[in-house]
Parts: C-alpha cells; sequence; structure tokens
C-alpha cells in the first residue's frame, strides 16, 4: 500500500526513494528549469539530492532548498529519462508537503496557494461567480485598472487570455446523456470528469468532449456531486485538502465504471488517487480513470472527424506523456482527421512552463520555458497547435499572441467533431 | 664534429646523462638534423643502435619499439600480419615522432601522437620515467609521453615507444592526377574528401614549373577503389606522399598548416616558382627562393590564421615565423624550463 | 593552503564582480554539488560560482588567485571518478552555463564551443550539415565538451575514431592566475615544430586550467550505418567473436559486450532494448563506411557470429531500431542502480586478447568478496566497466566493494593494461596509481602541472597521490582506507 503523503515522517518515508538515484544525471538535460537555469540544484538529479540530505537530517535551514524545489515543475519528464525508476513526483510531493507544514509560504503566493487555490478554485461555485466577476470587470475595461492597482498578480494579467462569455462559461448539463439519433450506440457507458478550471475557461473543450463521445456511440455520464481534482493542491504542498476533494470524487463516480477525463493534469493526480488517499477505494478508482484520448484510440473513432486541410503540431502535455505514458494516441486520432497534416516540433515532451499555476508563482523562468517551447512550436510552420490540457493551452496561446503569432491553441478533441454538430 | 655516445642498451641512456655529458644533441637516424638550430659543442646521443622491435601483439593492436628502429623494418614486420602503422614519414621512429610527423593524412583522419600510446624515458639528468601504457586506450596520469611528438628531443629522451597498430585496409592504391590548374585541382581535392570512402592520404603538390597534381591513397574494397579512381580519372603512382619536401640547396622552406577554406588564398601567396604540397590534414610546405619572398608568404599566414615556420635555409633564419600565442608560447618555455632545467639538451 | 574560512570574506568581493546571482554561498543549497557520479567521495564546496562568459572566469579565478584559494572546474557532474569534486576550502567554477556552440565550420569540419556545450547537443546543432562530434561517451546526453576535455573521455566509437584528444584542435584557456593562453588553432592543435600543449591540456583532469572556448573536429556522418546485435550463451564465444573480427582486418565502428546481470538490469529499465535476458551476453557491433564495404562487413560479421554459435543475430533495421539497440548500452549505468542503492563504475583496461583471463579474474574477485560484479564494456579496446552494486548505508559492504575494486584494478595492471581507460583518476584511483607509476613517474607530470599551476590550487588532491596542495581532499584516500580498514595509498 502506498504511504500518504504528510504522515508524521512524510520525509523519513521518501527517503529509501531517493536512494534509487545513483546520481547518473541522465535525466538533466530534460528538466526544463535546468535547461533554462544551468544550476545543478535545480536539476532534478540534484533537487534528489537535497531531498535526501534533508532526509539524512544535513540540512541545517530547510527553507535554504527550499526555492530549488520551488521551483520545480512537477512536470516528470526525468521519470520518463530514469533508468533506475526513481520516482521523482512522489518524493517532491512528499517533501513539498513537509516544508509546507513546517512554514508555510509567505506573502501573496502563499495567499494564492493556500486561499485562492482551496476556497476558490477547488469549490466549482465561487469559481463561477469569481469568473462572472472578472468577465463583468473585463466588461467594464477594470481589467487594466485591477492589473495597475495589483488587485491581480501582474503575471496572471500577462498571460491570462480575455475571460469568456457567460455563454462559453456555462456548465455541463450533468446527468445521463445518449446519443443522438442517427448515430449507433455502442452499448457502453463512460463518466465524464468535467474538471475546475476547464468549465469556466474551455466550456468549449468540456463540450466538445461530450459531443465526440456521443457521436462514436457512447453514452456519457456526468456526475453533479464531482469536484476539483486536488492536483494543484498536491502541488503545493496541502495533501490534506486534496484528500477531502479525492475522497468527494470517488464517491461522485462509484457507480461508474470508466471515468474519462481531457486534462492530463487532472488525469494524472486522478490515477494517483491510491497514492493520495493510501486506501484500496483510491487505488480501484485510479484504474478507473483514462485520458478522452487514450480511450478513444483504443476503442476507436466511428465517426470521422470534419476536415481540417491545415498543418498541426501536437505538443506533449507533461502529465499526460510522462504522467501517463499516452504519447501517441493523440497523434494516432489526430491523423484521423481528413486533410490535416501532422508535424512534429522538437523536444515536443518538454514542458511549455505552465505546470498547475507554476507560470503564477515562478513568473520568470515559466516565461523563459514558454517562450522556448512556442519558439520550438513557431519553427515547424504549423498553424495550428494542439495538445491535451487546459493549463498547457493558456500557456502556449498567452506565448503564440506575445510572439505575434496567428496560430490558436486547441485541444486535440476539438478536432475531432464530425463535419455537423447536432445542435 | 664531436664525440657520439651510441648505447647499445637502454639503460646506458641513463647512465650516460647521469654523468652530466655537458650540452647534448640527441640523434636517430640523422635524417633531420638541418632543421635543428646548429649547436656547436654539443655531445651527440645517437640511438640509432636501439633498434628493436621489443613486443609485436598484433591482436591488441599494439607493439613496443626502441627509438632507433627504421620505419621500413617495422613496416616488413607488420606486413606478415596485416597491420601497418598509420603514419606517414621514414627514419627511425624515434626520430619520427620527435620531429613533425605527418597522418594520417587526409583532413579529419587524427593525429600522429594517438598512435604513441606511452614510453618509457630519461630526463636530462639521467633520471628515467615513463608515462601512459601500452594498451590502446589509457588515461592514467598526464600524457607527458604525447609532449614527445615535436619536441625535437629537447624535452627528454625516449628510450622505449609502445604504439598503436591498424589493420591494413584490404584494398590500398596510390592514384595521381597531375597538370592541373590550381581550380582544377581544389574541385578535384573537394571531391576526393566527399568519396563516401575517403582517401586516407590526400594531397595537394605543386611543382617547380606551377602545375598541380593531386595524389590520394584510396583504400577499402578493391571494387570500390577502383570504381573511385576511374570516375576521377585517376592514375596510379609511386606509393608515398610528397611531405616532406626535399631540402632544397638554396633559399628556404615553409612548413604550416592550413585549412581547406585557406587553400586557395595560400597558393595565391605563394612565389611564382617553386615546390609547394598541402595534404589533406591540413600541413603544407613551400619552397621560397629568398628571404624576402619567404617573408611575404609569413605575412600572409599571419594574417589569415595559419600558422606557419621556416624550416630550412640559413641557420639564422630557422625557426622563424608567425608568432604564437604568448599563453601558449609561455606554457611551451615553462615546459623546457620544467623538464630540462639546465637546458642540456640542445 | 587557507582554511574554509577563507572563502567567506571573498564572497563580498565575488559578488560584486560578478553579481549576486552568479554566486551561491548557502551551505545547504551547496550540498547538490557535494559529488559527481563517483558518489563514493563526497565534499561540500566552499561556494559555487556560475560562470556564463570567458570574462566571469577570469574575474573569478583573479580574485581566487590574490586570496590564493583553491578551485574546481565542473561541467554536468557525469564524471564518474570525483573529478569535480570539491573541498570545503574550495570554490566550483561551474560551467554549466557556457552552452553556446560558438562557430561551425563545414567546410573546414571544426566547431568552436563553450565548455558547457552538452556533447549530444553538439552533433544536434551539426547534424543537418551531415556532420558530426564523434566521442561519445554513454552520458553524452549530459556531459559537456569542457568535461570531455578535461578527462580525455572516451565512448564506444573510440575504437574506430579515437578519444576526445583526437577531436581537439584547440582551446583558449583561462590560467589559475586568471591569465589567458589561446592553445593550438582550428587547423591543428600544435604548430609546425611547437609543442603539443593542447594534446597536454586535454586529459588533465580539470588540474591545469579551465577552457572556456573549444575547437573540435566535427567529422562527415558515414554513406552506411548497420548495427548488428548477437546473443550468446557464454561471455567466452562473444569474446572470440571480438577477435574473429579484428583478426579479419574489420574496423567496426564500436564492439559493445554486455553480460546477463547488465542486460536484466537494462530490460528492467525504461532503457529497455530488447535484449535477450537468457542470454550470458550480448555483443554490439556497429559497422559504418561506404554503402558497399558495410554490406560486405556484415555479411563477414554474421559468419563469424553463426561460427561462434550466436543464439540469436539481429540487425538494426532503420535508425530508429538501431537507437534501441544503442539505448540499453547508453543507459546501462544508471540502470544498475535497480540492483542496490548504489553502485560503484569501475574502469580498467587489459589488452584486448586478455579479456576472458580479466572477466574470469573479475568473476573470481566477486565470489571472494561475496558482491556481484556485473560487466558492460568497450570490447574492441579491452577497456572493462565492471559495475559493483552495493549499500553505501553498510559499511561492510562498502569496505569489501572497494577492495574488490582494488584487486580489479591490480589484476588490470599485471595482464599489462590500465587503471583507468577512460574515467580518469580523479580523487577515486590516487590510491591505485601507484600500481602504474612510481615516484619519479610522479614526479615528471608535477613537474608538468606546476608550469600550469605553480599553487597547486586548480582542482587540487586530483589525479597526483600526496602531491597535492590541498590537504582535505587529498586525505580522503587515507581517511576512507581507515574507515573502511583497508590498506591506504603507499
Amino acid at each position: 500500500m502506498a504511504s500518504s503523503p504528510d504522515s508524521p515522517d512524510t520525509v523519513a518515508r521518501s527517503y529509501p526513494r531517493t536512494l534509487d538515484c545513483v546520481h547518473c544525471g541522465l535525466c538533466l538535460p530534460t528538466c526544463p528549469t535546468y535547461q533554462v537555469l544551468g544550476v545543478e540544484a535545480d536539476s532534478p538529479r540534484g533537487r534528489i539530492y537535497l531531498m535526501r540530505a534533508l532526509a539524512e537530517g544535513r540540512v541545517e535551514d530547510p527553507q535554504a532548498i527550499r526555492p530549488f524545489l520551488d521551483r520545480c515543475l512537477d512536470c516528470r519528464a526525468c521519470e520518463t529519462a530514469c533508468p533506475s525508476g526513481v520516482r521523482y513526483g512522489e518524493i517532491l510531493e512528499t517533501t513539498r508537503a513537509a516544508l509546507e507544514r513546517q512554514q508555510p509560504t509567505p506573502g501573496p503566493k502563499g495567499f494564492l496557494v493556500r486561499t485562492m487555490l482551496w476556497h476558490v478554485v477547488a469549490r466549482q461555485g465561487r469559481l463561477r461567480f469569481a469568473f462572472a466577476m472578472m468577465r463583468a470587470a473585463e466588461v467594464l475595461g477594470l481589467r487594466w485598472l485591477a492589473a495597475k492597482l495589483r488587485l491581480i498578480p501582474r503575471h496572471m494579467a500577462e498571460i491570462a487570455p480575455p475571460v469568456p462569455t457567460a455563454r462559453e462559461r456555462r456548465p455541463l448539463p450533468t446527468g445521463l446523456h445518449k446519443p443522438p439519433p442517427g448515430v449507433t450506440p455502442r452499448g457502453r457507458r463512460v463518466a465524464l470528469f468535467t474538471g475546475c478550471i476547464m468549465e469556466p475557461m474551455f466550456g468549449r473543450v468540456n463540450r466538445a468532449t461530450l459531443d465526440v463521445l456521443l457521436q462514436n456511440g457512447f453514452e456519457v455520464h456526468v456526475p453533479k456531486a464531482q469536484g476539483c481534482c486536488g492536483a494543484l493542491l498536491v502541488h503545493a504542498g496541502q495533501p490534506e485538502r486534496a484528500r477531502q476533494l479525492a475522497a468527494a470524487n470517488v464517491a461522485a463516480f462509484a457507480g461508474d465504471e470508466i471515468v474519462v477525463n481531457n486534462s492530463a493534469g487532472c488525469g494524472c493526480a486522478l490515477k494517483e488517487y491510491g497514492h493520495l488517499l493510501g486506501t484500496p477505494e483510491g487505488e480501484a478508482f485510479g484504474r478507473k480513470c483514462r485520458d478522452v484520448t487514450e480511450l478513444l484510440a483504443a476503442e476507436g473513432l466511428t465517426a470521422t472527424p470534419a476536415e481540417r486541410p491545415v498543418r498541426a503540431v501536437y505538443d506533449d502535455p507533461c502529465h499526460l506523456c510522462h504522467g501517463q505514458g499516452v504519447r501517441s494516441q493523440p497523434r494516432e486520432l489526430l491523423r484521423q482527421v481528413p486533410g490535416l497534416q501532422l508535424v512534429e516540433a522538437e523536444r515536443a515532451e518538454d514542458c511549455c512552463g505552465s505546470a498547475g499555476i507554476y507560470n503564477l508563482l515562478q513568473p520568470d523562468v515559466a516565461q523563459q520555458i514558454g517562450q522556448r517551447k512556442v519558439d520550438r512550436l513557431q519553427a515547424t510552420g504549423a498553424e495550428v497547435v494542439v495538445t491535451a490540457n487546459p493549463g498547457c493551452m493558456l500557456q502556449i496561446d498567452s506565448h503564440l499572441r506575445r510572439s505575434g503569432h496567428p496560430a490558436p491553441t486547441l485541444h486535440v478533441i476539438e478536432l475531432l467533431r464530425p463535419p455537423s454538430p447536432p445542435t | 664534429m664531436n664525440a657520439t655516445f651510441a648505447p647499445e642498451r637502454v639503460e646506458e641512456v641513463a647512465h650516460w646523462l647521469r654523468q652530466r655529458p655537458g650540452r647534448v644533441r640527441v640523434v636517430g637516424g640523422g635524417s633531420r638534423q638541418h632543421e635543428l638550430p646548429d649547436c656547436d659543442g654539443a655531445a651527440r646521443l645517437g640511438l640509432g643502435r636501439l633498434s628493436a622491435i621489443e613486443r609485436l601483439d598484433p591482436g591488441d593492436l599494439t607493439c613496443t619499439v626502441l627509438p632507433g628502429l627504421e620505419r621500413r623494418e617495422l613496416d616488413a614486420a607488420l606486413a606478415g600480419h596485416g597491420l601497418e602503422l598509420p603514419c606517414l614519414g621514414e627514419g627511425t621512429l624515434g626520430g619520427l615522432f620527435a620531429s613533425d610527423p605527418v597522418g594520417p593524412a587526409a583532413h579529419g583522419a587524427g593525429n600522429p601522437r594517438g598512435l604513441l600510446l606511452g614510453c618509457d624515458a630519461v630526463l636530462a639528468d639521467g633520471t628515467p620515467f615513463k608515462a601512459g601504457a601500452r594498451v590502446v586506450k589509457s588515461v592514467a596520469g598526464f600524457d607527458v609521453h604525447k609532449l614527445l611528438v615535436g619536441s625535437r628531443g629537447t624535452l627528454f629522451v625516449a628510450t622505449r615507444l609502445h604504439l598503436r597498430l591498424q589493420a591494413r585496409p584490404r584494398a590500398v592504391r596510390w592514384v595521381e592526377r597531375d597538370e592541373l590548374a590550381i581550380d582544377e585541382a581544389l574541385r578535384l581535392c573537394r571531391a576526393l574528401r566527399e568519396l563516401p570512402a575517403a582517401p586516407d592520404v590526400l594531397a595537394l603538390r605543386r611543382s617547380d614549373g606551377g602545375a598541380y597534381a593531386v595524389c590520394a591513397r584510396l583504400v577499402g574494397r578493391t571494387r570500390l577503389v577502383d570504381a573511385a579512381a576511374t570516375q576521377l580519372a585517376l592514375q596510379d603512382r609511386e606509393p608515398g606522399a610528397p611531405l616532406p619536401l626535399p631540402s632544397p640547396a638554396t633559399g628556404e622552406v615553409v612548413r604550416g598548416l592550413a585549412l581547406p577554406s585557406a587553400l586557395a588564398g595560400l597558393c595565391g601567396a605563394l612565389p611564382a616558382r617553386g615546390a609547394f604540397a598541402w595534404l589533406g590534414g591540413g600541413r603544407f610546405e613551400a619552397c621560397s627562393p629568398d628571404p624576402t619572398t619567404t617573408d611575404r608568404l609569413l605575412a600572409w599566414c599571419t594574417a589569415n590564421g595559419c600558422p606557419a615556420t621556416i624550416v630550412a635555409g640559413p641557420a639564422s633564419r630557422r625557426g622563424r615565423g608567425t608568432p604564437l600565442d604568448p599563453g601558449e608560447a609561455r606554457l611551451a618555455h615553462g615546459l623546457r624550463t620544467a623538464l630540462d632545467p639546465d637546458g642540456i639538451l640542445a | 593552503m587557507p582554511s574554509p574560512g577563507a572563502i567567506a570574506p571573498l564572497h563580498a568581493r565575488l559578488a560584486a564582480a560578478l553579481g549576486q546571482q552568479r554566486l551561491l554561498v548557502s551551505p545547504d543549497a551547496l550540498l547538490a554539488w557535494e559529488c559527481d557520479g563517483f558518489t563514493v567521495h563526497k565534499s561540500r564546496p566552499g561556494a559555487v560560482v556560475l560562470a556564463e562568459t570567458t570574462e566571469h572566469v577570469q574575474t573569478a579565478l583573479r580574485i581566487l588567485n590574490d586570496a590564493k584559494v583553491p578551485f574546481v572546474p565542473r561541467g554536468a557532474g557525469t564524471c564518474l571518478s570525483g573529478g569535480p569534486t570539491a573541498g570545503a576550502d574550495a570554490v566550483v567554477i561551474d560551467c554549466a552555463r557556457m552552452r553556446r556552440v560558438l562557430h561551425v565550420s563545414t567546410e573546414d569540419l571544426y566547431a568552436v564551443v563553450q565548455p558547457g556545450v552538452v556533447n549530444l547537443d553538439l552533433t544536434t546543432a551539426v547534424t543537418c550539415h551531415g556532420l558530426h562530434y564523434a566521442p561519445d561517451p554513454s552520458s553524452q546526453s549530459v556531459c559537456t565538451i569542457g568535461g570531455n576535455l578535461a578527462e580525455n573521455s572516451g565512448g564506444p566509437h573510440c575504437f574506430k575514431y579515437g578519444m576526445t584528444r583526437d577531436h581537439i584542435l584547440g582551446a583558449l584557456v583561462v590560467l589559475p592566475d586568471g591569465s589567458l593562453a589561446r592553445l593550438g588553432s582550428p587547423a591543428g592543435s600544435r604548430a609546425p615544430q611547437g609543442l603539443d600543449v593542447a594534446g597536454l591540456f586535454c586529459g588533465s583532469e580539470g588540474t591545469f586550467g579551465i577552457a572556456t572556448e573549444i575547437t573540435v573536429r566535427l567529422s562527415r556522418n558515414a554513406q552506411e550505418v548497420r548495427t548488428l546485435l548477437a546473443a550468446f550463451a557464454d561471455m567466452g564465444a562473444a569474446c572470440r567473436s571480438v577477435g574473429d573480427i579484428l583478426a579479419a582486418g574489420l574496423v567496426p565502428a564500436a564492439l559493445e559486450i554486455l553480460d546477463q546481470a547488465t542486460i536484466r538490469a537494462v530490460e528492467a529499465s525504461v532503457y529497455r532494448a530488447g535484449y535477450p535476458e537468457d542470454a550470458a551476453a550480448v555483443l554490439l557491433v556497429e559497422l559504418d563506411g561506404a554503402r558497399e564495404v558495410v554490406a560486405e562487413d556484415a555479411l563477414e560479421v554474421r559468419e563469424m557470429f553463426a561460427r561462434n554459435g550466436a543464439l540469436r543475430i539481429e540487425e538494426a533495421a532503420d535508425a530508429a531500431e538501431r537507437k534501441r539497440l544503442w539505448k540499453g548500452r547508453k543507459g546501462a549505468f544508471g540502470a544498475m542502480g535497480r540492483i542496490n542503492t548504489d553502485l560503484y563504475v569501475l574502469d580498467g583496461v587489459v589488452p584486448r586478447t586478455r579479456l576472458e583471463q580479466a572477466l574470469a579474474g573479475i568473476a573470481a574477485i566477486g565470489e571472494k568478496h561475496g558482491m556481484l560484479i556485473t560487466n558492460v564494456f568497450h570490447a574492441g579496446d579491452g577497456n572493462l566497466h565492471p559495475n559493483i552494486s552495493f549499500d553505501g548505508r553498510d559499511a561492510e559492504q562498502t569496505r569489501r566493494t572497494v577492495a574488490a575494486g582494488h584487486e580489479i584494478l591490480q589484476l588490470c595492471v599485471d595482464l599489462g593494461g590500465s587503471i583507468s581507460g577512460e574515467h580518469g583518476i580523479g580523487s577515486e584511483k590516487l590510491d591505485h596509481v601507484p600500481m602504474m607509476f612510481d615516484a619519479a613517474d610522479l614526479d615528471v607530470m608535477a613537474r608538468v602541472r606546476a608550469v600550469f599551476d605553480p599553487d597547486g590550487r586548480c582542482n587540487p588532491g586530483k589525479v597526483l597521490p600526496n602531491r597535492s596542495a590541498c590537504a582535505e581532499v587529498a586525505k580522503w584516500p587515507q581517511m576512507i582506507a581507515k574507515v573502511l580498514d583497508v590498506e591506504g595509498p603507499r
């Protein structure tokens, strides 16, 4: 059974995992922060070494090593590269939780991590209200003023796209959806996890997901009781709160055999509920979860997507390729889009710098990482950038816009819609 | 002529040096002495009698020889095993490595220092030491033995050399095309460099008369070698590369390094007449009729990043050349002082 | 030599000259610089300078020269002999940020790079011109050209193409006093009638100075590359196949052997390459050159495999399969980490014809000490990499590991070989240097070193036993010997 990330002897528990590292360094070139910063302590090997030293009691002031751990994107690219099989993410999250407990993050960042994440993001109602207020402010031209008055962080003002309209933000109807008339049912029922940010920010992606699933003959259950997956809280070192959310989701999907999601970050967290909750129920829930591309590639498309005569590049979200090992499926699906020419960017598996709320907490590093990402995407000459995670969509879109590039950023699922969507 | 001490056993070298014979000039076969500064009054240490192949391990691609061994004797012994020492040059092996060894001579084919795996040697004060190893790969300790290359006997006396060998290619054919204009010759050089089986010796030379010729050693499989020769209209020629140039009766010889991209410019800057040769590895030699012409050539070399030195001519002019980087010159001087503080080895 | 406290007063000067963001002094953060790939020796440096330019290195070295404080150059920290490990009284000059390719000449086939450029990144940068940088240490996706230069690194393809030194044309070097020396030139490492100072600098393990611009030779990609794999039921047959290939006058680009334990560790890792796990040995042969020649060579090699009773022969059909076959070999070191918490990667050379004898001797040493010793090696060069997996928290296991390592290296020397083929001496092998070199040999090396570093402040305590000016690091071998109760250096 997996250990809980915040049990009393947390760091000591993750210690044996740090011993798997033989200091070979093969992870260094895969780490976006090491690539940008060129500092050993900002590499996976260096961070593991620091966390190991912490567990061994050799670190005098744990807060002195914290900046290096905080700068980690938790993108897991190092796990993909590690020949020894070090489970870096678990070690990092355990250590972050211990450090956060020892000394909570001060200042606005701490407020963002503790208050915003818990009270706003994790509660759908409040989140919807917040977005409605922001939209109102934007319509009244107050966004500029808010940024000027530092009511919203400067970086958020830079990276956040305009808030979508109320129509765009409307939540997905809950309950059971059946395939429309004219579509042959598969007799398969899946449940859809809608996510917290995806709803108000990318309602169109959720609607596309529902639509594509239905058009391909699936019955889709959207449970009302579901909520935020808790991934952002785990990354921010607050596993106890994340656990409450996880338990609620396990209960909300209790009657479902397959839980589909369209957000790589959420999907990765959902699959790791076993580790988070430390219960057999959590393990079982994790096994039920699929990324929507994983499901569709395995089951096969029955509805041919609409024609898209464009040159498209697919960018791997970290939590899909490194976190869930899903690499070929989105590409396979995109190749089935008539007219679409799929091209590859250099180092497609490198993190884009979004990483949850990383771009708010570490704006300078995120900016450098994001710029490298869009430079490589632009080099492909693609007219459309495709990915599979809301954070990545925001980050890539904002950097493309900043460099004056017209390519839109879409979710894979948006390109899989058949020609004439019903209503 | 000064007295020559010619030991027959390796141990005698250290013993003789410990007796402080004054200034010493190390001599192998004597074929390259004209390149050295004069050293009147120095005792001569002749290594020609230290001539033996102590070990030959064909399976390990290594051999151990004494410095006075003639190249042709080693070649004969290696031929029986299908092996060769991939480096151009004649004379004794000690002299070969201590002078300016050339090759494997095509551009990109490495450096002769790579063939010297280790050595036993004696410092000027008679202290024996060793460096390197006798296996093909070793990074143990600082590679002091590599300093023998180009040291012309001024740092220490090498008394035993461990060398790396290679399999002799299954097909070897020396080919040539002559009577070429410079641009034709350069095009042919480029074509040869870009062959799928690039030649391991490539040379451009100019006769006294001014016509250019390109010669190469093609290696690989017979069919391939023959096809390349036909394709590029190359004729057979006698084995042997055109370096070093024979020392002219009058005038001077400049030796230097020039990259392929500098070659056209260098040929344009050459004296109107006189022999010239360039190897694909970058080394060139040019004959010059008089000091003024030589200095003009050296000025061109300085301006174009081609290190060059006068290696034959009046004693007062030998060793002059393009300026060395002051930092490197300081280190080179430091190394001479460190290994031979009393300046015994001339 | 100054005490560890001597660095603290320099913090302000270094920070003022270089910028606070290029200096790390927090003792806790500095823990990350405690060791390289050789984790047996650990020592926390007094400070780390994150240099980005030649001027930064010069500035730092001048300040350190004034105070006579030692320093240690570092690249990506993948060295396997403790080369970049620094004492508490020393400052690490970290060159990982110096990663610009400054110039590429596609006609003259050379590149000028900063020392922090990653080996594989250089090849990637020139691959569009049909070129590559030939030396390929297994860590090539991580290790830096500066580190390669310092260590004279090898790799599988060195059998045909030579070590790093064969590809170094020149270097701009900052000497320990902060002065500059430009060694060699794109046209060659040694000017006619000059000394090969650049050649000597290569392989000096960071004890002569810090190279801040390095000129390397680039090589044309071969017209054809073929990678073959043969699995054998016994190690002897694999070694005999290598002998046959060389005796036939073939010159493969690489000849690599992995033993069964290594195969199994690799297959259990993310670097699994599809090696047959029931084989006692796997031999990887890469042939490259003109298409026709390679095709003929491949046929001959297959015949030799068959004659030696290969269980299975496989050939990579395309670049992706070749990459897969190599992936296992290149990831072998890290994959061994699955066997136990710590890994001691040894590096020794024997004459190629003595390989079988050496492997038998190594097995006997492992048995004697009750340690699992696995082997993955460059068979064409006779360059062995015995790997000992152990638990470093267990003093007895560590003692037996060190003792077995010592005996293996003595075996290599007794068979006419060397104590290091490519990993270097560093701090790891100070004890073993006397197996190969006596006092006179070492004295000559020390004289040569003093030309570059008269105060002994540049990477002190490395390469030359008992010659160190930095007492603390030099004491390592003796200290470890004392703790572990094994024989220390003479």
